[in-house]
């Protein structure tokens, strides 16, 4: 579908926006609630078991060559079962998408625009996702390469101005709860975003090098998880674990204790900043690979003119999906998990059952 | 339809027509294509009891040239005895003129082109071909200093109108004999000359190739100036980014063909275009690199500085008093909003105002005379910004803001990056008003998106940023010692990249 | 009352932007998909302007992951 195919560096820079995107919201909260002062480790422990389940999807990725996963699926699986399961597929990626929209406007009409219906900050994010998208990967790509400096350099700034009121007590004891906490609140972790990775199999076919990919999605999430595991880190440290987990927004509630010298205040907004740009990119892969997806499944030349139909749908799901904070938290912690199990680990693995088999049996005949 | 146009239709439809063998006839037919334009001028003369006629446009030819050689050498020199009409003809070619250029005409397609670009036109009766002596020379401005791109150090010069000249000027500065120049002419009407210059071996084919399909896709009455053709060849035609980089400086140009550029140069024009053009080359300036290599460094980082305060300074100023005013440091809060207390207007329509108010100065800063120039700055800065916040319609910050803005987009060395910085300021302002902080990064999420998404003649607009070459970003924010230049940007000179002698290994790939 | 004009303005730009162009490319198929989708995006955001209890999908995944979670608990 056109020529938009992306270089494994941008592959990588992806990968790293859509770990850190709205998970940068989401992860310190539960995770301090649960695991308390080593909430941190309940981040990084999955890191590394993350790296498992990435592998295993890159290999996939390399093993389905040219196709997209909505292309195995029906490959593998023929007309209807295969479309079956991939309904499911772009199902949840259409959801999560919602999720991830809906994330970002309930950030920005508690914290930051009060005064803002929903709806519309809803629809004019969507509207430059959607811009984004229509330009294809190879856009997205590069200019990825464009916003990767700038995040890091917020985030750098972030760590370094916040270090001050460091209070290495926060941290003590560690391991005080014992291992199992920590191990039921990394679920949180694997849920969002490790298992959404599946997403990016919808991508994969775009990459160039396929096998310097493979090592760059690994690295990527890598790369994103400890961002995610200072991040929440710097929040124990700072704030201590019970107000982490009273906190809505810890990271915003963070960056709004910087006092630098005096006249360094007030700059929680380059948090907001971070949150907006990474978020703006995970919402764009999701969007990319649910109208691709789409237009695969219905067999589709483009995807491009099924951007906006898909946008239209996407904002009132966003709207109805929960009517407040507690029911999304409580969704988060109780279900979503299973849901992106099912989805991020156990269809991928049907497929790739399937398509090993259908392969080798068009091959031997 | 008047006579004129029919004449004229009549003269492109017989077009390729050949010289008749009166001069006689001839004459009429030029009389009558060119309507007895009074700048025609006809010299009947007998050479050798033969009739002859020499025909120039006056003001076109150099009258000195073609009194001294051309005339004295037809009535003074010829043969004595009666020779064949052939002879003479073959004589005068070949022997008895002592002009540079000339060139023979059979047709009278190409006997106009050549006599309305200044050349003089002997014709023989009994002949079918004439002569035509290359006299050129009319009044142009010479070369003069530059007045759109000054600079403290480096080459005052800058091109001029004439196409010629502007080679000249470009050959000067590289005297290789790769240096292509390839003749166009383009404009039905005008029948105005183009020059596509590059370095052979250093600019890429594909790229070259490419300028050569555009411009002659170009079909149009008129050329009048260069930006006639960059519109036809420009890539982004919906994009307020320029995507076709043009200059009057000859060094600016040849540093760019010796970056594996390609320069169009148009006749009648001192603005040389010049492909590809990324967004970077718009924030560079030729005298980066005659000064030294820190404080050329410094200057760019300034301009991309300026590039964000004249794009976002207004924008974010509404943002800050409207929407985020937690966000303002609380003594600042304090004295902005003293000053604004009393400013019946939003800080939007506050902003709006004074903006417009700018550009309409600009504007008529411009256009006016330079001795009434003084005049509407005077108007501008005493009477619009101090009277206005004495009356209390503005707030000195907005004031400041603006001035600040304003001074900030003059900052950028090519006059049409300013433009979409301009244009977009508004569109800013208008998101900032009605989304904050939040309307202003989607802005410009949606801005970086549109300007990767941008292509100059296959070279992606944002690189090096984007795609990312490492090897190339020795000049670009930064800029490297000359001996650290050693290599070209690696998405224009393809074939070539090594600039100096030990370094030509990331060649020939 | 403007809500529903709103939606009905933009589902109506929406079909102007994509559905010619389509058609001139002659991808009937695909026309007809865009057309279908947008008229059941426009539905439900219909419905969800008029205010009344709108059926949300994360409430029957949770309904239907609800014994898978009780079993996983224990």
């Amino acid at each position: 579908m056109g020529n938009h195919t992306i270089s494994p560096r941008q592959f990588m820079y992806l990968v790293i926006l859509f770990t850190v995107g709205s998970s940068i919201l989401i992860i310190p909260t539960p995770t301090a609630a649960m695991a308390k002062q080593d909430a941190w480790l309940s981040v990084l422990l999955p890191v590394s078991a993350g790296t498992l389940i990435i592998w295993f999807l890159s290999t996939f990725g390399r093993q389905l060559e040219n196709k997209t996963f909505v292309e195995a699926a029906i490959f593998a699986f023929g007309n209807w079962f295969g479309r079956l399961l991939s309904f499911f597929y772009l199902s949840f990626i259409f959801i999560l998408g919602a999720l991830v929209l809906r994330n970002i406007g309930d950030f920005m009409t508690t914290q930051i625009m009060p005064d803002t219906p929903l709806q519309f900050t809803h629809i004019l994010f969507l509207l430059v996702v959607i811009f984004g998208a229509r330009q294809g990967l190879e856009v997205i790509g590069r200019s990825s390469e464009i916003f990767i400096p700038w995040i890091f350099l917020l985030l750098f700034f972030l760590f370094f101005s916040i270090s001050p009121q460091i209070n290495l007590d926060n941290l003590q004891p560690i391991l005080g709860g014992g291992i199992k906490p920590i191990l039921s609140s990394s679920l949180t972790y694997l849920g969002t975003p490790l298992l959404e990775m599946v997403i990016f199999l919808m991508v994969f076919p775009y990459v160039k090098e396929k096998k310097k990919a493979g090592r760059a999605w690994i690295l990527g999430a890598l790369i994103g998880g400890l961002i995610l595991t200072l991040v929440t880190l710097f929040s124990v440290l700072v704030m201590g674990s019970d107000l982490t987990a009273l906190n809505a927004y810890p990271s915003y509630e963070l960056a709004k204790k910087i006092n630098l010298a005096g006249f360094l205040e007030g700059v929680e907004i380059i948090v907001a900043i971070i949150w907006m740009l990474t978020i703006f990119f995970k919402l764009v892969i999701i969007y990319f690979a649910c109208s691709l997806g789409t237009a695969n499944f219905l067999n589709m030349e483009d995807y491009r003119p099924l951007l906006l139909p898909t946008g239209m749908g996407m904002v009132v799901l966003s709207i109805v999906a929960y009517p407040d904070v507690a029911y999304f938290e409580a969704f988060l912690g109780e279900t979503w998990f299973l849901y992106a199990l099912t989805h991020g680990m156990l269809l991928p693995l049907i497929i790739w059952a399937g398509f090993m088999i259908k392969r080798a049996h068009t091959e031997s005949s | 339809m008047t006579d004129k146009d029919k004449q004229t239709n009549e003269l492109d439809d017989s077009a390729p027509h050949a010289l008749f063998s009166r001069v006689e006839k001839n004459i009429a037919y030029i009389e009558t294509a060119l309507g007895n334009s009074t700048d025609l001028v006809i010299r009947h003369i007998q050479l050798n009891k033969t009739k002859c006629a020499v025909l120039f446009i006056d003001g076109l030819v150099d009258k000195h040239t073609v009194q001294n050689f051309l005339m004295e050498a037809l009535m003074l020199e010829m043969p004595k005895r009666r020779v064949s009409v052939t002879t003479l003809y073959n004589t005068i070619k070949d022997a008895s003129l002592p002009i540079g250029e000339l060139e023979e005409v059979k047709q009278f397609k190409d006997l106009f082109s050549r006599l309305l670009s200044g050349e003089t036109l002997l014709l023989l009766d009994e002949e079918t071909s004439a002569l035509a002596a290359s006299t050129k020379g009319w009044r142009d401005r010479g070369v003069q200093e530059t007045n759109s791109e000054s600079v403290i150090r480096g080459p005052k010069e800058a091109f001029t109108e004439t196409l010629r000249t502007n080679t000249a000027l470009v050959r000067r500065k590289i005297k290789d004999p790769k240096l292509r120049i390839d003749g166009k002419v383009i404009g039905r009407v005008t029948q105005t000359e183009i020059a596509v210059i590059y370095v052979d071996g250093l600019a890429d084919e594909s790229v070259v190739e490419e300028v050569h399909s555009r411009l002659d896709a170009i079909d149009i009455d008129g050329v009048l100036e260069s930006g006639y053709l960059e519109e036809y060849i420009e890539d982004a035609h919906f994009s307020p980014f320029p995507t076709v980089y043009y200059s009057e400086r000859p060094d600016a140009i040849a540093g760019g063909l010796l970056e594996g550029k390609v320069a169009i140069i148009t006749d009648g024009t001192p603005n040389v275009l010049l492909v590809p053009a990324l967004f970077v080359n718009f924030l560079q300036s030729s005298e980066d690199y005659y000064q030294r290599y820190d404080i050329g460094t410094f200057i760019r980082l300034l301009r991309l500085l300026s590039f964000c305060v004249a794009l976002f300074m207004p924008s974010l100023y509404i943002a800050f008093t409207t929407f985020h005013q937690e966000m303002i440091p609380p003594s600042l809060l304090i004295s902005l909003a003293a000053q604004r207390e009393g400013v019946p207007f939003p800080a939007f329509v506050e902003a709006l105002l004074m903006e417009f108010t700018f550009e309409i100065l600009r504007e008529a800063g411009v256009r006016l005379p330079k001795a009434v120039g003084s005049a509407v700055s005077i108007v501008g800065a005493l009477v619009l910004g101090e009277s206005a916040v004495q009356a209390g319609l503005v707030s000195p910050a907005m004031v400041i803001v603006v001035a600040l803005t304003a001074i900030s987009s003059f900052v950028f060395p090519s006059y049409n990056m300013a433009i979409p910085i301009r244009m977009l300021r508004f569109l800013f302002m208008i998101l900032a008003a009605t989304f904050g902080l939040y309307g202003i990064i989607l802005g410009l999420i949606a801005l970086i998106i549109h300007m990767c998404s941008l292509k100059s003649f296959g070279s992606p607009y944002m690189s090096p940023f984007a795609p990312l070459t490492t090897k190339d970003q020795k000049d670009v924010l930064v800029r490297f010692p000359h001996w650290g230049l050693f290599s070209r940007p690696s998405t224009q000179a393809k074939n070539n990249q090594g600039r100096t002698s030990h370094s030509s290994r990331g060649g020939q790939s | 009352m403007w809500a529903i004009i709103a939606i009905l303005i933009v589902a109506g730009a929406i079909f102007f932007m994509e559905v010619p162009k389509l058609k001139k490319k002659k991808q009937i198929k695909d026309m007809w998909y865009v057309i279908i989708l947008l008229a059941l995006a426009t539905a439900a955001t219909l419905y969800e302007s008029t205010g009344m209890e709108t059926p949300n999908p994360l409430d029957f995944i949770q309904s239907v992951y609800a014994p898978i979670r009780s079993w996983f608990q224990n």
